[in-house]
């Protein structure tokens, strides 16, 4: 499976997902709803069907299996998920929630949609957002609690610091142990 | 002794309790993916046993982003290199920070299994460390100021956040 369009494409776009080739594992059908059709002046809501909104999503994800993402440089995956956020706004992030909250994505492509929900700017999805890179410092993989911590830590905001203090009384990894409480000392400052 | 840094995500190195079969002295191989070679070299930075040009080198990565974020990086001791064969060779650094692009090296004539070997070496004996975003954008933004970088050489993403 592939996102059409390539990294020339204008990130206010959204691409369309269809399905070109197969995958090993079986995909939920993926229908060639472009979510452009989506009225811009309805930026937060979304009036395809939740089954296609969440075909689509998934789709995108599945796809970013294939990438290979590197911190500071943006890939195909973020630009739709930005892109995406935008212009479906809590529709969008329900169905990533439901992705990533009941580990129905590969942990490497959820910590990298985790670092850009903390980066993306989009004030009507804020406080969605900064609840789900919360709610994601519990998430059984640890790959998947460093994406949300790198994704409060470019939020920057002090009401995560309670979350924070949390997550540090219960991490096992003694690295992200370390990372959590240097941004802890980031919010604090 | 000096250092080699290289550009890493953190998190591919953990001994991660969501992979239970992984034994505890085995890499993850998605590790190798911060490996990737190109014409059998690797990108590096050589850094200063006193690490004082170690945030020139973290600037000089930054520069070439889309947009800041942090920074995680391995450090190690360039006689390890040694021991597994790998040479260095200085290949200066196309950076918009020129005063750090002498820095750059190329890990060269890497192999398959000299691959793995570094990545041993990384897991076993490298520092993994991170600079958080936040810093990074002070770092570029004191490059900016103090002359070393000319904002118009760098994303406009980035760009913006300095202005």
């Amino acid at each position: 499976m592939r996102i059409s369009g390539s990294s020339t494409q204008p990130t206010n776009m959204i691409p369309t997902v269809r399905l070109v080739s197969s995958g090993t594992r079986p995909i939920k059908a993926v229908n060639n709803d472009k979510i452009s059709d989506v009225p811009r002046e309805a930026s937060t809501e979304f009036h395809k069907s939740p089954d296609a909104l969440y075909s689509i999503i998934e789709a995108i994800f599945w796809a970013g299996r294939e990438e290979c993402f590197e911190d500071g440089l943006q890939s195909t995956f973020s630009k739709t998920l930005e892109s995406l956020v935008k212009e479906c706004g809590k529709d969008a992030l329900e169905v990533i929630t439901i992705l990533i909250v009941y580990e129905r994505v590969e942990p490497e492509v959820a910590s990298e949609a985790l670092r850009w929900l903390g980066r993306i700017e989009h004030l009507e999805s804020y406080e969605y957002r900064r609840w789900l890179l919360e709610r994601s410092l519990s998430s059984f993989s640890s790959r998947v609690r460093d994406g949300a911590l790198l994704g409060l830590s470019s939020m920057d905001d002090k009401r995560s610091i309670k979350h924070l203090k949390v997550a540090i009384s219960r991490e096992t990894n003694s690295e992200l142990e370390a990372d959590m409480k240097s941004l802890v000392e980031q919010l604090e400052s | 002794m000096p250092l080699l840094l290289r550009k890493i995500r953190k998190s591919k190195w953990y001994k991660n309790e969501s992979v239970p079969w992984l034994q505890e002295d085995q890499i993850q191989a998605d590790a190798l993916g911060d490996l990737v070679t190109s014409s059998n070299s690797l990108s590096v930075w050589l850094v200063n046993d006193d690490q004082s040009n170690l945030e020139q080198v973290v600037v000089a990565l930054a520069s070439t982003c889309d947009f800041v974020s942090n920074i995680d990086y391995a450090l190690f001791k360039v006689e390890l290199l040694s021991g597994i064969g790998i040479e260095i060779e200085p290949n200066e650094g196309l950076t918009p920070y020129s005063e750090a692009n002498h820095w750059h090296r190329d890990l060269t004539r890497i192999t398959a299994r000299k691959l793995i070997k570094l990545a041993e070496l990384i897991y076993t004996d490298a520092q993994r460390m991170r600079i958080p975003e936040k810093k990074v954008l002070g770092l570029i933004k004191d490059a900016v100021k103090n002359k070393q970088i000319d904002i118009v050489d760098l994303q406009e993403n980035i760009a913006k956040k300095v202005r």
